[in-house]
């Protein structure tokens, strides 16, 4: 019996490490096999199944080219997947094409097995003006695209509609000073005097404050290296160019107003549940605050706020992008071949209607079925609109201790609020907390 | 004393017992129970709907056998090679035996992060990615196991092997008709958890298979969610599929796990 069991245990072993192995030699046919690593799940993962197919029975069988679609996890995965390969001696095992998050930059722009984006289009003769200057600029590292952008987002407001057609307020705020105004009207309290319903729910972090102090005076950076667009940043710049002051003087104001409440999580579950009457999200919330919210009011969508008159920025682009690595197969024109496809526009178009996010090629804008699209959403229309008058300029941060600095201006500010802190000392103590980050960095960097 | 210790418990097994409980409503729920506010307890009328999903939109039977065999291969292997080692760290000796079981012990401090990316190397060198042996070699050395054996072991007399040896019983025997028999509460929880903790990995397999068809259940699980859309039915189905196996395997085996988990393993 014993024996049998190792038997059976031996032979199961040695079938799977055999079927590894003959794998590996199938794929040596004429036919190109391109890899392409990705956390689409859910929906976004049927969509990148449907791309996948189109391409390889399209452009991919005319071309001998076929795209394995490899799901690894969440975006975080992949990244730690793909680490752990080129962390070892060995990178033959790389993906041809994996697609990161925003936060997988800083650990994969000087990877030395990166292909820039950029020189695979211009080797193909593409003309890069055809993707959408903000959503290219987003990727952009010393001046060169290192990545495809591929599913884009930006920050909207959300409000509920009904509460301010209840009250006659006719046009969503544009500015913080607007936005103070409304909330104070919206602003529900019970006998006790307990609020009841806030106007206005947020803490801000890097993902608003990127807008809201990169928008001023048409645009301005917090670091230096432009965000960290061409450098590693060495120190942040809202203290000496003012931006963070003016932001957190009509940040106080709107608190004093009682109308503003410090949540940290679950916005959407507050403002759903009518507790609170606008918030600012991704766009890409758009289909999940819809369904939320149900048929319990209107929702309303604007343009994120301006800080002041003078922020004339905009938003700036977020969201993940597609890399190409190289594994020394040299399969990096097949890869190509498939990015191309994979932001085409009307690839681009039918992965805007299956997951939200917004086309990067700038020809779906004009497609027919797409303006039909907007008028039947007149939603998307607005975030549509909104990066379109956006300063493409205007770009995320890419900084080294990202998530100490995430929580560095949410605990400043919320300090601020509650100790009745000054915005120029709060200003000054962010400067000096972030700074010795980035001090931190260039010590570590350097030894 | 006795209400307190009875309120204690209650309140602790509510904190344990609660997100199982939810997860089996959830799974019943239709799409529009997950956004209603106030949030539900229970489905406003029960479907199966997200079974039926979670099976359709994704190749979970094949994800679920993946995880059956190598939770269960990996639970064996792991079962036997703990057992052997304790066994011989508690009756035999031999020249650096201690040293030995110190060194097995002290793995216990790494952190199995750590270790993550030179297994990964050491797997990928092998061509065991995409095999079931590389989802469960990393598994096979318990030190926890092989330790709280040894400490029950310990407990057991060495006169009696001595004694049953003299009467021309063998090692084998002797381990497998008296000493696994009464040690059967800790062999079974250590199984019991063995089982789930591979059952239940996530990020080791996901970085040793490529292939679809060698996924494993937790990896295929998050295949089932879009983080920005709130269609969760389908993955708290497939979450009431996983659990019901190790519930069932707790419940029934409850016994021997209060037992082993009574009994102090201090040794003697």
């Amino acid at each position: 019996m014993k024996r049998l069991i190792i038997y059976v245990v031996l032979v199961l072993l040695a079938t799977q490490s055999l079927a590894a192995l003959g794998q590996t030699e199938t794929q040596r046919d004429a036919v190109t096999t391109i890899t392409w690593w990705h956390s689409n799940s859910g929906l976004a993962g049927k969509a990148a199944e449907t791309l996948v197919d189109d391409f390889n029975n399209t452009v991919g069988k005319e071309k001998n080219i076929q795209v394995q679609a490899v799901y690894q996890g969440k975006a975080n995965d992949v990244l730690t997947k793909a680490k752990a390969i080129w962390q070892s001696s060995d990178t033959s095992d790389l993906p041809d094409l994996v697609q990161l998050d925003g936060s997988a930059v800083l650990d994969i722009r000087d990877n030395p097995n990166l292909i820039a984006m950029e020189d695979l289009a211009k080797a193909d003769g593409y003309d890069l003006s055809q993707i959408m200057e903000a959503a290219r600029l987003s990727i952009t590292y010393k001046q060169k695209m290192i990545a495809m952008p591929f599913n884009s987002s930006t920050i909207l407001l959300y409000y509920n509609k009904t509460a301010f057609d209840e009250l006659g307020i006719t046009a969503p705020p544009r500015t913080l000073d607007d936005l103070a105004e409304v909330a104070t009207k919206l602003k529900k309290t019970d006998d006790k005097g307990k609020v009841i319903r806030y106007g206005f729910a947020n803490v801000p972090t890097t993902y608003e404050l990127m807008v809201w102090l990169g928008q001023q005076n048409g645009l301005s950076y917090i670091t230096d290296f432009e965000n960290g667009h061409t450098g590693n940043p060495t120190k942040v710049l809202f203290h000496e160019n003012g931006t963070m002051v003016n932001f957190l003087t009509k940040w106080k104001a709107l608190y004093a107003t009682g109308s503003l409440e410090n949540l940290t999580s679950d916005l959407n579950g507050a403002f759903a549940s009518g507790r609170v009457v606008m918030i600012v999200a991704s766009t890409s919330n758009l289909t999940t605050i819809h369904s939320m919210v149900g048929d319990r009011f209107e929702v309303g969508v604007a343009p994120f706020p301006m800080v002041d008159e003078k922020a004339t920025g905009g938003v700036n682009v977020g969201g993940g992008a597609i890399y190409a690595l190289n594994n020394g197969s040299h399969n990096e024109s097949a890869a190509w071949e498939f990015v191309k496809f994979a932001t085409s526009a009307k690839q681009q178009y039918a992965w805007h209607i299956a997951t939200g996010y917004f086309p990067v090629h700038r020809d779906t804008y004009t497609m027919p079925e797409f303006q039909a699209h907007l008028e039947a959403n007149p939603h998307y229309g607005v975030a549509i609109k909104q990066l379109l008058d956006s300063n493409p300029k205007l770009q995320g941060l890419w900084v080294p201790s990202a998530y100490q600095i995430y929580y560095a201006f949410q605990s400043g500010i919320l300090k601020m609020l509650t100790e009745n802190k000054s915005p120029e000392q709060t200003s000054k103590e962010l400067e000096t907390e972030i700074n010795s980050y980035f001090a931190e960095f260039q010590r570590m960097q350097q030894e | 004393m006795k209400k307190v210790t009875a309120f204690v418990a209650t309140v602790f097994s509510l904190i344990v017992v609660f997100p199982i409980f939810y997860s089996i409503s959830a799974s019943f729920f239709t799409y529009t129970d997950f956004t209603s506010i106030p949030a539900r307890l229970l489905p406003s009328r029960p479907t199966l709907e997200n079974y039926y999903r979670a099976f359709k939109e994704s190749n979970l039977e094949q994800f679920l056998a993946n995880s059956l065999v190598t939770a269960s291969l990996g639970t064996a292997l792991r079962m036997v090679i703990s057992i052997l080692a304790a066994y011989t760290f508690s009756f035999f000796t031999f020249k650096g035996r201690d040293v030995l079981f110190v060194l097995i012990v002290a793995t216990m401090l790494l952190p199995s992060d750590a270790l993550l990316l030179a297994n990964y190397s050491t797997i990928r060198s092998l061509r065991l990615t995409d095999t079931y042996v590389g989802i469960i070699s990393t598994t096979l050395l318990a030190p926890t196991h092989i330790f709280m054996l040894r400490q029950y072991f310990k407990t057991v007399s060495s006169e009696y092997r001595e004694a049953a040896l003299i009467e021309g019983c063998s090692d084998v025997r002797f381990l497998t008709t008296l000493l696994i028999p009464i040690s059967k509460a800790v062999v079974i929880t250590l199984a019991i958890h063995s089982f789930s903790t591979i059952f239940n990995d996530y990020l080791w397999p996901l970085l040793v298979t490529n292939k679809e068809s060698m996924r494993t259940v937790q990896v295929g699980l998050t295949m089932l969610g879009f983080s920005e859309n709130l269609d969760y039915g389908p993955q708290f189905a497939a979450i009431t599929l996983l659990i019901t196996p190790i519930l069932i395997a707790f419940i029934a085996m409850h016994k021997p796990i209060q037992t082993s988990v009574s009994t102090r393993f201090a040794g003697r």
